[in-house]
């Protein structure tokens, strides 16, 4: 806790509200609304997304209405709502999902998108994956088995979203301070660099890599993206999502100044999860 | 059973659907022309239609992708459409408000909500033009929360 002080940070307890994002390929939230709130469920609109909703109260869980069943929502947190909104998919995007299980984020995409490929190499979470999929009936994604680390197609992709594992963040982990350590976070950050390093192999040249994680930890943020601009020769664009810039001085490390085009959100600052987004180009 | 037989008994049209091992998917050529670029092992691709597993067991996105054509459907009343997804397998004359298609036992019938969507589908067990009307539970959308729960 003492770091996130030494970063301009505070980490409070905080008790997230539960989100659904509406499944726009399958219904209009001028439609699902009504209908939720007729089965005592009361919705508020999350005033930074396209489509999220926080669940203010209700009878019932969320997750097992037959509107859920049907496919007309997905259970999203509002800051994992974002990276695919600052992504931008458009009807005529190819986009790559390099990390795309359990698909939150693979889903959204596929809303807007022409096609998604989604990667991932675990078996069980890749029939979550597919489960999603199959519920919100969605038709135009390529689902394969691959490790971003590894993975070579023979085509570049316009659009990337490496949502990289991370160590997660203290809010939807219970006991998560005391099960991390910086040994851990640092290997993280290396594997989230070989992911980042991967993914710019095949991004075509003017296309852009949403990168994000749910870690509040520099080495797997700022300090990422900092070795992307040195190695990678990635540019930063301005991430347009709410937050604060990132830093560009990390626990007594300079770093490039772009890097405070990425956002970072702090619980206590957005309501939300711990969150840091960052959109590259080359 | 085969996927073709299966999707006959609700449709007249053959679905243009691709094989990828024991499983079936519909899916665009560029889809296919995409997917052969990705020198991996590509697990799905578009709508999963369902699979081989001795007989063809259709999948949730079929029977919706199915519903939208055809006519042989029930159509559950709200407590119907709970027990239904709850994993209820007989219901009865409460739990169905109407039909469209054959009424026969033995038939196949998409189950439908008062909206139209598609729940799953169900075997008719006794007449459903008649008071007795009954059907037994094939598959239904639950399903996608008992995936959840084993995994």
């Amino acid at each position: 806790m003492a770091r996130y002080e030494e970063m301009g940070g505070q980490a409070p307890y905080l008790r997230l509200k539960e989100c659904i994002r509406v499944n726009t390929s399958k219904i209009s939230a001028e439609e699902l609304i009504p209908r939720l709130e007729a089965k005592g469920v009361k919705l508020e609109k999350v005033p930074f997304l396209k489509n999220g909703y926080y669940v203010i109260s209700t009878k019932f869980s969320v997750s097992a209405l037959p509107e859920y069943l049907i496919g007309y929502y997905y259970i999203q947190e509002a800051a994992s709502q974002l990276p695919a909104e600052v992504l931008n998919p458009n009807k005529n995007d190819i986009i790559l999902d390099c990390c795309a299980a359990p698909g939150s984020k693979a889903t959204q995409l596929a809303e807007k998108a022409k096609y998604v490929v989604a990667l991932e190499p675990n078996n069980y979470r890749r029939i979550a994956l597919l489960n999603n999929i199959e519920r919100l009936s969605l038709g135009n994604t390529i689902v394969c088995e691959a490790d971003a680390r590894y993975f070579q197609p023979s085509m570049k992709f316009r659009k990337i979203l490496a949502d990289v594992p991370c160590s997660g963040n203290y809010l939807v982990e219970k006991g998560w301070f005391e099960k991390q350590t910086l040994d851990n976070i640092r290997q993280r950050s290396e594997l989230q660099k070989d992911i980042l390093k991967s993914m710019a192999n095949i991004l075509e040249d003017g296309g852009e890599i949403v990168y994000s994680t749910c870690s509040m930890e520099p080495e797997e943020d700022e300090m990422v993206i900092d070795w992307a601009i040195k190695t990678l020769k990635l540019k930063v664009l301005e991430a347009n999502c709410i937050g604060d810039n990132g830093l560009t001085n990390v626990l007594g490390k300079a770093l490039d100044s772009s890097v405070s085009r990425c956002k970072r959100l702090w619980p206590h600052k957005t309501g939300t999860q711990g969150f840091f987004i960052a959109r590259l180009t080359k | 059973m085969t996927i073709d037989t299966f999707t006959a008994k609700f449709v007249e049209k053959k679905l243009p659907y691709i094989q990828i091992g024991n499983k079936f998917y519909l899916a665009d050529e560029e889809m296919v022309e995409i997917s052969k670029k990705m020198n991996c092992k590509v697990e799905s691709i578009g709508i999963f239609l369902g699979e081989e597993k001795g007989s063809f067991m259709p999948s949730l996105a079929l029977l919706e992708l199915l519903s939208n054509e055809s006519h042989e459907k029930v159509f559950l009343t709200d407590m119907g459409v709970v027990d239904f997804v709850y994993g209820r397998n007989n219901l009865k004359r409460r739990h169905i408000d109407s039909f469209t298609g054959s009424p026969k036992p033995g038939f196949m019938k998409l189950v439908q909500t008062k909206h139209d969507e598609n729940l799953g589908y169900c075997k008719i067990k006794q007449d459903l033009s008649t008071e007795e009307r009954e059907i037994s539970s094939l598959k239904d959308r639950g399903d996608f929360l008992r995936r959840e729960k084993k995994s």
